[in-house]
Formats: C-alpha cells, structure tokens, sequence
C-alpha cells in the first residue's frame, strides 16, 4: 500500500514533471544516443559481472515440506475430505492446520497475531526511534531546500495582509494626521 | 538494555512501556540534540524575521527605503555561538563512552576525536566565510541552517553503529550538501555544480544502499560490532563472497563521497561551482566524517573479510618469484586483504590524478579540487596499512589538513576588488594571485607557507604529515604505495610552487586588489599559520591521539582475541 | 510447482493479464487504424505558417514545488498510518516519539508558510 501511495502517487508524477521540464529535442536525443554506449556498456558487464560472482547454489532456498497455514488451496486439494473442507471455509478464529492428515491449532497464533504495519510500528516508534526522528530531519531539509532553491516570490504583487484586514477598527478607517505618513 | 520489572509484576501479553525507553541516552547524545534544537530554533527565527522580498504593496515603504532585515551575518554568528556551545558539551559530557539506541549508536574515544574536527572544521569554515557570504549577496539564511544541519548529521555519522543509521546520516548530510552546492540561484556555475552533485551523490548513496541490502542479505546482520564477529571467524570453508561484493559496492559508495579516484570526476566542476565558502565546507568537512567512518568499518568490521580463493593465496604464495620489483607488486597485491585492495588501487590512482591533474589548471578552485584529491589519496594510504600506526597517521594528517585548507581558504575569500573588469569581484583565475607581495606581503608569506607544506616541504607541517604516513606504510609492508606517495609529492610541488611563484614573481596581469583583510579572517590565518610554521617543534603534540589509539588498540585485541591470531 | 511459489502465483497472473491488456490497448490501433501519412497532413498547425518554435513552453516551476510539498506531507501520513494501529501497545514514549517528528514537521509546515511558499503567485 505504502508503495502505490508513495511510488506512484508522488515519485511516478515528480518524474513526470521533471520530464516535462526539461527542454528535450528528440533529433538532440538521437544523434548523441551512441556516444557513451561503450563505456556504458562496459560498467554495466561489470556490475552484471558481479552479479554473476554472487548467483550461486547457495540462493536457492529449501523447497518448503511440512506445514503450511490453512489458505492454501493446495493443501486442501491434496487433503480433500469432507470435514477438512468444511472446517477451512468456517470463519472466526479457528485456524486449522494439516499436516499429514492430523488437525491441529496454532495457539500462539490465536492468542496474539500482529500483522505485518504492526509489527512494522511496534519497533520503529520505540526501539529504532532514532531512525524515525532522522527520517523527519531529512524531511525537514528536504522542505528547505525545496523552497530555498525553487521559490520566487514576485516583489511587485499584492499580497493580502489577513491579520491587519481583520483587526481593523471600523471607526479608526479614516483619520486626519498632520505630518509624516503611519503604517498601519 | 535488560530493564527491570517493576515491583508489581503484572502477567501482560502486551509489552509495556511505562518504563521510559533509553533514559540515559539522550543525556549521552544531549551536543548533538543541542545541535538540532538550535538548528531549528534559528530556522524559526529567521523565517519569522527575515523577509527579503517583501517590498510590500506599501508603495510608500518602498519609496522611504525601508528595507526588511537580511538576516545572514545574524543567523551566521548565531551559528557560531552554537557551534561553540556544542563543543564546550562535548568536552563536558559526562559519558564519553557507551552504545545508544538499541545498538544503532555509539560513542568511545576515536568517534569523539572525529566529532571535535569535525565541528572545528565547520566553525572555522564559518568563521572565515562570514565576510564572503555578505559580498556575494547570498542571501538566505537558510545557507547557514543547512551547514548546522550538515554539520549535525555528520556528527551522527561518525557515531553510527548500524548500517541503517549511517544511510540515513549519510542521506541528511548529501540532502544537505545538495542545496548548498545549488545556493546561488542566478549563477548558473552553481546549478550546474548542484546539479551535477546532487545526481552523483543520489547514485552513489544508492550504490551504497545496495552494497548493505547485500551484507545484511548474506549475513542477517546490520550492526558493525555483529559484522566484525562474524566476519572474524573466517575459516578455509567459508563462503563470503555475497558479502565480499556488498563490501564493495558499500566502499565504491564512500569513495565518491570522499571524491576518490576513479570516482573524483564531479570534484572539480562542483568544487568550482559552488559558492567558495561552500567550498571550503566541501573540502574539509565531509572528508574528516567519512574518513572515520572508514576506520570503524573497514578496520573493525570488514578486517576480516577474505574469500576462500584470497585466503588460499595468502598462505605462502611468494615462492618462486625472483626480482625485488615483482616481490613488491606481488606482496603487495596477494598478501593483502580484499578492502586493502581496494584502496589500495584508489589511493595510487588518487595520488597521481591529484598531483598531474593540477598541473593545468587556470582556476584556482579547480586546482585546490585536484589538491583534495591529492590529499585523499594521502589518507587513504593510511587506511590501508590496517595497523594502529596507520589509523595513527591518517587522524594526523587530518588536522594537518584541516589546518592547512582552512588557511587556503581563508586567503581566498578574503575580499578583493577588480578595477577594471567589474563582473567577476572574487579570485578566480590562478593569475589573479599575482604580485601579491607588493600588494599584500604578510598574506604573501602566509600563502607561501601554506603552499610550502602542502607541497610537503620540510620542516612545515605538511611534511610531518607525510613523515608518519609514509613510515607506516613502510612498516607494513606496502612498498608500492610509499614509493607512489613519494613521487606523486614531488610531482605536487610542481604546482603548488607555481603558485608561490606567481604571487612573488610574476608581472602585472588581471589586476586584483586584496583589500583589508577582515579581522577573523586574519585571526584564523595567524594561527593557522604558525601551527603550520612550528609544528616541526614538537610534531609528537599531534599524537594526543593515545587515548585513541588505545581504545582502538583494545578493539584490534577484541578481535584477534576472537580468531587466535596473533599481529 | 513447489508449495511456496504457489503463493506467488496470483502475482504472476496479474503481471501476465496486465501487459497483455495495456499491449492489446496500444497494439490494436496500430493494426487496426489506416494511416497514409502526408507532409501537408502531419505538421503542425501554426496558423498558415511554418512553426516557429517547438510548441512546448515553459513549464512553471511551482507546480514542482506543490509536487514536492504533497510528497514530503504525504511521507509524514505514511508515517502515521502503522502509528495509528499499534498506539495501544506503545504507550507513551511511541506516543512522544511520534509527537517530536510532527514538531519537527510542524516546524518546517510553519516554515513553509512563512516564506509564502504555500502562496500560488
């Protein structure tokens, strides 16, 4: 959820923005496209290179053989009697599992589940609150430097000074000063 | 971190914390907290005070000549003060050593001598560019608060424990960097050099990023400490090359931080580009922070990180070679391990870029860029010898070259005037330095010294900071790199002595006035250079660095504690 | 089919399903609409003329500045989502700690406001 609210709402439209502008000519594009292909080309074999370096028998995790939790339809198809069909589809806190044709219940799991933005908040606001507290100060500088680098105030437009409109006094509007002009 | 359980222990499922959470940590962290607090009370004050554009429709505010306050120089000595408060917290804090936040900070000797440069180096780069920022109409003083908060995150670089806090620190420090670099709005040198920073530094914080998903996904772990343990115990049958990679990709990150050769290819045009006293925070700052986060990871951390096909190699490969040259390269290149590679071939490469690059240089900050450079490679000799003595060396050069760019520095943002060309009123050009001697002398001695030992010349500082560098090169073995740090010095002279040449000798060319001097600048220049010109009395007082040393003796002995071995 | 992957087979369906509908969306007026392209017919219209210029103009930087202000508020709420669900169980330091970073964004809100970037002219 995080990434469709984050990626796509905000960076996906930012990007957008910057593509649209900046001043591209696409003859531009199209007659500079080759130019850095070989050096390109040869930092990316290199980090491909790497990669290749890691990928070993070790990644392939263990193929999973024992409990699953009951939503898997496999398991169902594999264990297809009556009764165990009839107790996965009852809702309301029973989480059964199979395993070899026994029907046994996680406790644990019906004592305390957290799921995963739980789990996440649980830690993040307590015991890695240092990160959190960082991540505001990036925000912060990342709102400074924004306006710092793109706002321009015009000088000459007419800005609206809400607090003096409303707190003027309806009898002193119009006076008669000698002298040097008073700001209010 | 075990708390205890209050008195009347309750059977919760849930956990409770009633009980406050890290009560003495803050008190540990209380400076860099100060920091932030100030940081954003003066962020606060500004904006409330400062409006610079306001002109106001009051047409008639505007024809009385009543301009709202420009709040820089204000902000700026502020800043100052804090800095100045925060190092007098430092010094005073009661607990000096500790493991903060679930283990994601930390604080012990080394970490409090890199937290002292570092808020020296930022205050004295504010110190001196006060009068510059006034000239050059920079004038937001949002400038002022992003230094505070650069040099705050560096702090909390330095003291990072976990791979998590050092990205994000990192991240607030570039973030930082970004914006200063840009801070010149019309200029389009500094767009261009914000520009070209900010896409440098994203990539490599995300090459970082990468190199830590890669650790953490081979080994499960985050923490320094935990890497060194499971690193230590490296045996013939273990496989770490997932982590060998990720060790990689995370100093390949750091290395274009610290503008390191190959990855130094942003440092001229964005050390140009940027405002000059912006500059003078690039080029000091950043580097001290990192540099010590090196030490910590890669002295302590990835010591022994060393692949099965290294490790083999390593046991008795220099049989059969027969000529003094092919012992050198060969020791040099086999016997070490993987990270010594490394920077190993960054810091031969950084020390010849930086010394030839120079040669051609017009523009004086692109020269001092490629001095950087230079110097980078310097510290990175240091680094690789692995042995105290080493890390001994690098913490002394680092003040050394503190001094020495804060007083480059100094002299260039002076104030200048131009008669006859009115659009470019600052040094750009090396010319520009000419017949200094007549048109300022006591600045031309202090540039000649300064050049002098930066050069490397004996009995100024600069060479003391070879001296140690090169001897512990020498004790460890790696001949190659010594023998490079040697010529790439003398190589570096050619230039830095065409400057003392050019002030003392040349005729009349682009003609630039130095006018007075202003009074900080020139207290900074007088200290700075007779630290320079007197080191050579005692240079062993730079080697205040015992207590250092002996905390990281005590974790070198943790650690071979853990793997037998013997140094 | 190991049991594991199964589960990944809902995505695999979808990634499949997806591409092959946005490609059968821009496929078919390839294959379906007539083109006879003309010099006369493919140029753009400048009144009469030939174009003067590339038609895009300048984009205005303020909508950026309004994308990034969404951005970094929008973050501040992503924060706050996991915040809301386990309150219960962090009771007053997770309450506090939340509380320090929207200070903190309040602060830079307040700064926004101030420098009149929240203004559109």
């Amino acid at each position: 959820m995080i990434f469709l609210v984050v990626y796509i709402g905000a960076i996906a439209v930012l990007f957008l923005f910057v593509v649209m502008m900046l001043n591209i000519k696409l003859a531009e594009i199209n007659e500079k496209k080759y130019r850095y292909l070989p050096i390109g080309g040869l930092l990316g074999i290199l980090f491909l290179f790497e990669i290749f370096c890691i990928i070993d028998n070790d990644l392939i995790a263990l193929i999973d053989s024992g409990v699953s939790i009951a939503n898997s339809t496999q398991l169902v198809e594999a264990n297809s009697s009556q009764l165990n069909s009839d107790l996965l589809t009852l809702d309301g806190g029973i989480a059964p599992i199979f395993y070899k044709n026994l029907l046994f219940t996680e406790w644990s799991e019906l004592a305390e589940n957290l799921t995963n933005i739980q789990s996440i908040g649980q830690c993040i606001y307590t015991y890695y609150s240092y990160f959190f507290i960082c991540a505001s100060f990036i925000l912060l500088v990342a709102m400074i430097g924004a306006i710092v680098l793109t706002h321009h105030q015009s000088v000459y437009v007419q800005t609206q000074k809400e607090l003096f409109q409303n707190t003027r006094e309806f009898s002193k509007t119009i006076q008669k000063h000698k002298g040097r002009p008073v700001f209010t | 971190m075990v708390q205890p359980f209050p008195d009347d222990f309750k059977p919760v499922l849930e956990t409770d914390f009633q009980i406050f959470l890290f009560e003495n940590h803050f008190k540990t962290v209380f400076p860099e907290i100060f920091c932030l607090f100030a940081s954003v009370l003066l962020l606060i004050y500004g904006v409330l005070y400062a409006r610079i554009h306001q002109a106001n429709a009051d047409t008639l505010r505007r024809k009385m000549k009543i301009f709202p306050p420009i709040m820089v120089n204000h902000v700026s000595l502020l800043v100052i003060l804090a800095f100045l408060l925060t190092l007098i917290l430092m010094f005073n804090n009661p607990i000096m050593h500790a493991t903060i936040f679930y283990n994601t900070l930390v604080c012990d000797d080394l970490i409090f001598f890199c937290k002292i440069l570092i808020i020296c180096s930022a205050l004295l780069s504010v110190c001196i560019s006060l009068d510059y920022v006034r000239k050059q109409a920079l004038n937001a003083f949002e400038y002022i608060i992003l230094l505070l908060l650069a040099t705050c995150s560096m702090l909390f670089l330095i003291s990072s424990a976990d791979m998590i806090s050092m990205y994000l620190a990192i991240e607030l420090q570039s973030l930082c960097f970004y914006v200063l670099a840009a801070f010149k709005r019309n200029s389009e040198f500094s767009t261009e050099a914000g520009l070209k920073y900010f896409v440098l530094g994203a990539f490599s914080s995300g090459v970082l990023l990468f190199g830590c998903s890669l650790i953490y996904g081979f080994t499960g772990i985050t923490n320094f400490s935990e890497l060194t343990k499971i690193f230590s115990c490296t045996g013939e049958n273990q496989h770490f090359t997932g982590a060998l990679i990720g060790m990689i990709f995370v100093a390949v990150g750091f290395l274009f931080k610290i503008t390191a050769v190959p990855f130094h290819t942003w440092a001229p045009d964005v050390y140009e580009g940027s405002p000059t006293s912006v500059t003078a925070f690039f080029a000091i700052t950043p580097k001290i922070a990192i540099l010590g986060l090196f030490v910590r990871l890669f002295e302590s951390s990835f010591y022994d990180l060393n692949t099965e096909a290294a490790f083999s190699l390593q046991l008795g490969t220099t049989q059969g070679v027969s000529t003094t040259f092919n012992k050198l390269l060969s020791m040099e290149f086999t016997s070490t391990l993987p990270w010594q590679k490394i920077f190993l071939f960054c810091s031969i490469a950084s020390m010849i870029v930086g010394a030839l690059g120079a040669m051609n240089q017009k523009k004086i900050k692109r020269l001092l860029a490629y001095s950087s450079i230079g110097h980078v490679g310097y510290f990175l000799i240091g680094l690789c010898c692995g042995t105290v003595e080493g890390i001994q060396a690098l913490l002394i050069n680092l003040i050394i070259y503190l001094v020495m760019t804060i007083n480059i520095f100094a002299i260039i943002l002076s104030p200048v005037r131009r008669d006859f060309v009115h659009s470019v009123q600052r040094i750009k050009y090396i010319s520009d330095l000419s017949v200094l001697f007549k048109t300022n002398p006591i600045l031309a001695i202090t540039l000649a010294v300064n050049f002098f030992s930066m050069a490397g010349l004996p009995p100024l500082a600069g060479f003391w900071g070879k001296y140690y560098l090169l001897f512990s090169a020498f004790s460890c073995e790696l001949y190659l790199v010594a023998i490079v740090g040697g010529l790439a010095t003398v190589l570096s002279c050619v230039y830095y002595i065409r400057l003392v040449h050019i002030s003392y000798f040349e005729k009349i060319q682009n003609r630039l006035i130095f006018e007075r001097v202003p009074k900080i600048n020139g207290w900074i220049l007088a200290i700075t250079f007779f630290f320079i010109l007197f080191l050579f009395v005692s240079p062993g007082a730079t080697r205040r660095s015992t207590s250092i040393t002996r905390s990281l003796l005590q974790r070198i002995e943790i650690r071979d504690h853990i793997t037998d071995r013997h140094a | 089919m190991t049991r594991s992957s199964v589960e990944y087979l809902g995505i695999l369906i979808y990634l499949v399903f997806s591409c092959a509908l946005a490609l059968l969306i821009i496929g078919l007026s390839f294959v379906f609409s007539v083109r006879k392209p003309d010099t006369e017919k493919i140029s753009a219209y400048e009144c009469g003329f030939d174009p003067f210029d590339d038609a895009r103009s300048r984009f205005d930087i303020r909508f950026y500045l309004v994308a990034i202000l969404f951005i970094i508020f929008d973050l501040e709420v992503t924060f706050l989502f996991p915040w809301a669900m386990i309150l219960n169980r962090i009771s007053f330091f997770g309450f506090w700690s939340m509380m320090v970073f929207l200070i903190i964004l309040t602060i830079g809100f307040l700064y926004e406001w101030k420098k009149g970037a929240l203004n559109w002219s």
